[in-house]
């Protein structure tokens, strides 16, 4: 199977690639995106500060709804650097040759999405500075945290999986940034990637080491990733609140962490290949595959939604069957009837494979199914706090100005680090990507 | 003839493991050989060590995760001994996510440390950074350094840089 479009080779693959950075395009059109998102970066930051300043009572939270917006997000966020673990680590180990054009931009939409979700349990925490108090650490107080719960586990969780990312990310990187030194023609250019770079040269016993240890590493993040949104599912799972105590919850989770992952990097992917002219690398062939994983998750989460159907009314518990009639019929079933056409019906038109070659079918579904992870997500935390077990405590919860600005703050946090990263980084992998046009060249 | 290095240049990866081969039955010595993108079997061709950090990995992996969980097992027991939930002190199912994640964040790092460390790496200049030819050899050339007779370095072909 040929996934690169046109006869390349390593030379054009790097001129290509590089030359986004050497030569940018849009430069005007990037300075107006990187301006507004600076704009909503600074609006997080006033969200933040207000936050500080004032206390969780800005936002919208109450009981029984202890975990509003934040929390909605933080899940939300995390699914979404799932699919970037799962591109590069999971389908590199299943030999998927069409990652290759993809793993590096979506390794980088992981790391900012994880750095997003990181700020949501902290600010959470009510009083942020003490955000130290997770990590295990001799102090004066002779106190130490509590292994039982899961949101200590979430702690380690997160900051382990945003580390290997890191490295994961990192590591792919070097031989990119070597021939970043290698090609740029300004002093500083070089100086600067040639630092980066490591002094990577690219013998043999350089690369002999590097796939070795690339290897390990997917094989490092494959059961990590799986283990993350796990354990985000157990912070509700092992509670005792109807619609969370279900033992579906982690691979439920799981599968839709990567179902939402991929929306988002099919909703980057479309405008990147086209701005910066790359559809030999990411052709329709590449949509296409995305698109059926896009409709295998789907599925595997529509089947977790009538799970949690089933299991309430097998489970023949009064409040189960209450909160899970409520979300049909209550006050926020607006939001689940959106969850269901987003995250059901929606990608169930990619079984035509016309669909699936639809740049604007593929735009608008992914949106869609991004819009209806985020009201999943508000599903699980929001309605079934609101109907918890007795009725007299039940009680609605609304966003305030204030949930609705971190969260906008974060949207636009992501897009500013997006933006930095493909205008400085090499946004798919070239030595891969050579790799792969002299082997299919081959053929 | 005196004993130098050379550097030679190929265009495609064939025409340099052909190199390989035949400066190695000529008498070369085979020095290093450089690529854009990694070439399965050129590390065993060049006859450079191929090390094997997996064990290392393996190793650091499971001390990782001892040492997770005995730093649950020792506080929750010994250190700040708190009845939570009616759960013993020692209720190690509730251990083992952070096990684990300890486990796999010790073998990365091992696992990012140990190219760095067998690579040589990272190192600001090498001497083979001062021919301009050698940038390409990032994205476009392929090289081949090899010490022995100047003639027979001659004869395998490619285009020669004397170092």
């Amino acid at each position: 199977m040929k996934w690169i479009e046109g006869r390349h080779t390593p030379e054009t693959v790097s001129a290509r690639i590089a030359g986004v950075i050497l030569q940018p395009p849009h430069q005007r059109l990037w300075w107006q995106l990187l301006g507004l998102s600076a704009l909503g970066v600074l609006w997080l930051v006033v969200s933040i500060g207000v936050l500080l300043y004032r206390g969780i009572g800005v936002w919208g939270v109450n009981r029984p709804v202890g975990w509003g917006l934040a929390i909605v997000n933080f899940v939300w966020w995390i699914g979404i650097g799932h699919a970037g673990t799962l591109i590069s680590a999971i389908l590199l180990l299943a030999r998927q040759e069409w990652r290759t054009s993809i793993n590096r931009f979506a390794e980088a939409m992981t790391l900012f999405a994880v750095c997003c979700a990181g700020l949501f349990p902290l600010l959470h925490l009510g009083r942020p500075w003490y955000f130290y108090w997770l990590a295990p650490y001799p102090n004066r107080m002779l106190l130490w945290p509590n292994w039982r719960s899961p949101l200590i586990w979430d702690f380690f969780a997160v900051s382990t999986y945003l580390t290997v990312s890191l490295l994961f990310w990192y590591l792919g990187l070097v031989p990119d940034l070597a021939v970043m030194r290698d090609r740029a023609t300004s002093l500083w250019q070089r100086r600067i990637y040639g630092f980066f770079a490591l002094g990577w040269r690219g013998s043999s016993r350089h690369w002999s080491v590097h796939q070795r240890a690339y290897l390990l590493l997917a094989c490092l993040a494959t059961p990590l990733v799986v283990s993350v949104h796990s354990i985000v599912s157990l912070d509700f799972a092992a509670a005792l609140v109807p619609g969370w105590h279900s033992t579906i919850f982690p691979p439920f989770f799981v599968a839709g962490a990567i179902f939402s992952g991929f929306a988002m990097v099919v909703t980057l992917v479309i405008p990147l290949r086209y701005l910066f002219s790359l559809q030999d690398f990411i052709t329709e062939r590449h949509l296409d595959a995305m698109a059926k994983m896009l409709l295998l998750t789907s599925i595997l989460v529509s089947y977790g939604y009538l799970c949690e159907g089933f299991c309430a009314w097998y489970s023949g518990l009064r409040p189960e069957i209450s909160t899970a009639l409520d979300r049909f019929q209550g006050v926020y079933a607006p939001i689940y009837w959106v969850l269901l056409l987003g995250n059901s019906l929606a990608p169930l038109c990619f079984f035509w494979p016309a669909a699936r070659r639809n740049i604007r079918v593929l735009l608008v579904v992914s949106v869609l199914i991004n819009i209806g992870m985020w009201t999943e997500r508000f599903i699980i935390v929001v309605q079934s706090l609101s109907h918890e077990f007795l009725p007299a405590a039940w009680r609605l919860y609304t966003p305030t100005i204030w949930d609705w600005g971190l969260y906008a703050g974060t949207l636009a946090l992501f897009s500013f680090l997006m933006l930095l990263f493909v205008r400085f980084l090499p946004v798919l992998s070239i030595s891969e990507l050579s790799k792969q046009a002299v082997e299919e060249s081959h053929e | 003839m005196s004993e130098r290095s050379w550097l030679l240049q190929f265009p495609d990866q064939e025409l340099l493991l052909e190199a390989v081969d035949r400066a190695r039955e000529t008498g070369l010595k085979v020095l290093d050989a450089y690529a854009p993108y990694p070439i399965e079997g050129l590390q065993q061709r060049v006859g450079g060590p191929v090390t094997r950090t997996s064990w290392l990995i393996f190793l650091a992996g499971l001390s990782g995760a001892a040492l997770g969980f005995a730093l649950c097992s020792w506080s929750a027991v010994w250190a700040y001994p708190f009845q939570i939930g009616g759960t013993p002190l020692f209720s190690w199912p509730a251990f083992l996510p952070i096990t684990f994640e300890c486990g796999v964040l010790l073998a990365a790092l091992t696992a990012f440390v140990s190219v760095f460390a067998q690579a040589g790496l990272p190192r600001y200049h090498h001497p083979l950074f001062d021919f301009e030819a050698f940038r390409a050899a990032s994205y476009n050339g392929f090289f081949l350094q090899v010490r022995g007779d100047y003639e027979a370095a001659r004869q395998l072909g490619g285009v020669f840089h004397a170092e």
